[in-house]
């Protein structure tokens, strides 16, 4: 699966409109992501998951900054993400079904968040762009 | 079996209340081929699907989206009963249709992308999860009588 170049456009647009919100929606997609996939908690059992929680804010934040990153590189995202790519393999070794649920809470975040400008190329693109990280970040897992 | 609270069937009955169900129907429908464009493999016989916009202003896409919809209406009234329910759709999908069961998956998630759009904040991350539990419920009991 390759980013064409329409599809780039349609990530840096929605990313621009994201802004610094980036920590914010991702912080809200975790949220999600807890409590649409209850199994996806078991990653997390020495948080305080509770609404509001400082720890899911903070990693929220951590997520949020490393999209960013993803959205300045997408040309090399491997490159990009090679640090957060060995840790995910070799230390924290999430199982690569939670990227896709991640990802679809993510989706929704940004569909709630801007409504009909959430157009069906943006979603398309965004799928396409957050599939490509996910598969990244679980390269190296053997 | 899926087995939905209180709260949850509250928060199911209470969105699809406000859904039209015309509209959502078919640009779940719509989105879904756009976004995940090998599903249009079961639509050879709609026409154009060229592009986005040809999909999404396609009457054939928006008539079947408002079928599909529609049939999803039947399960927010037989929450307790899915499986039940959705038993002869379920044998018509495999036997007449051969549609992947994974298909009934991804179309569900793509509904609660254009709930998202349609309902924003008032979708909360309870009303989401409720909604999700009931997309998961509906693909699991359309894939039940697969053989």
């Amino acid at each position: 699966m390759v980013l064409s170049a329409a599809d780039k456009t349609n990530v840096k647009a929605v990313w621009d409109k994201v802004g610094g919100s980036a920590g914010a929606f991702s912080t809200e997609a975790l949220e999600r992501t807890f409590c649409s996939f209850p199994t996806t908690k078991t990653y997390f059992h020495h948080f305080d998951l509770s609404h509001g929680s400082a720890q899911v804010k903070a990693h929220g934040e951590k997520i949020g900054n490393a999209l960013t990153q993803a959205v300045g590189h997408m040309d090399d995202l491997p490159g990009i993400l090679s640090k957060l790519s060995d840790l995910h393999a070799h230390k924290l070794r999430v199982d690569p079904v939670n990227f896709k649920l991640l990802s679809h809470c993510l989706l929704v975040t940004l569909a709630s968040h801007f409504g009909k400008e959430f157009s069906p190329e943006k979603h398309a693109s965004l799928d396409k762009f957050l599939s490509s990280v996910s598969t990244v970040l679980t390269s190296k897992y053997r | 079996m899926v087995h939905f609270t209180a709260e949850e069937k509250a928060a199911i009955t209470s969105v699809w209340g406000k859904v039209n169900v015309e509209e959502t129907g078919g640009e779940a429908l719509g989105r879904l081929l756009v976004v995940y464009p090998w599903t249009q493999r079961f639509f050879d016989s709609f026409g154009n699907l060229s592009s986005a916009s040809a999909i999404l202003g396609n009457p054939k896409v928006k008539a079947h989206g408002k079928k599909v919809l529609t049939s999803l209406g039947e399960a927010v009234k037989n929450l307790d009963n899915l499986k039940v329910t959705f038993s002869k759709l379920s044998e018509l999908h495999c036997d007449k249709l051969h549609v992947d069961p994974e298909n009934f998956r991804l179309l569900g998630n793509v509904l609660v992308v254009v709930l998202a759009i349609h309902f924003g904040k008032e979708f909360t991350p309870e009303v989401h999860a409720a909604w999700q539990k009931l997309v998961t419920g509906v693909a699991s009991a359309l894939a039940h009588k697969y053989h």
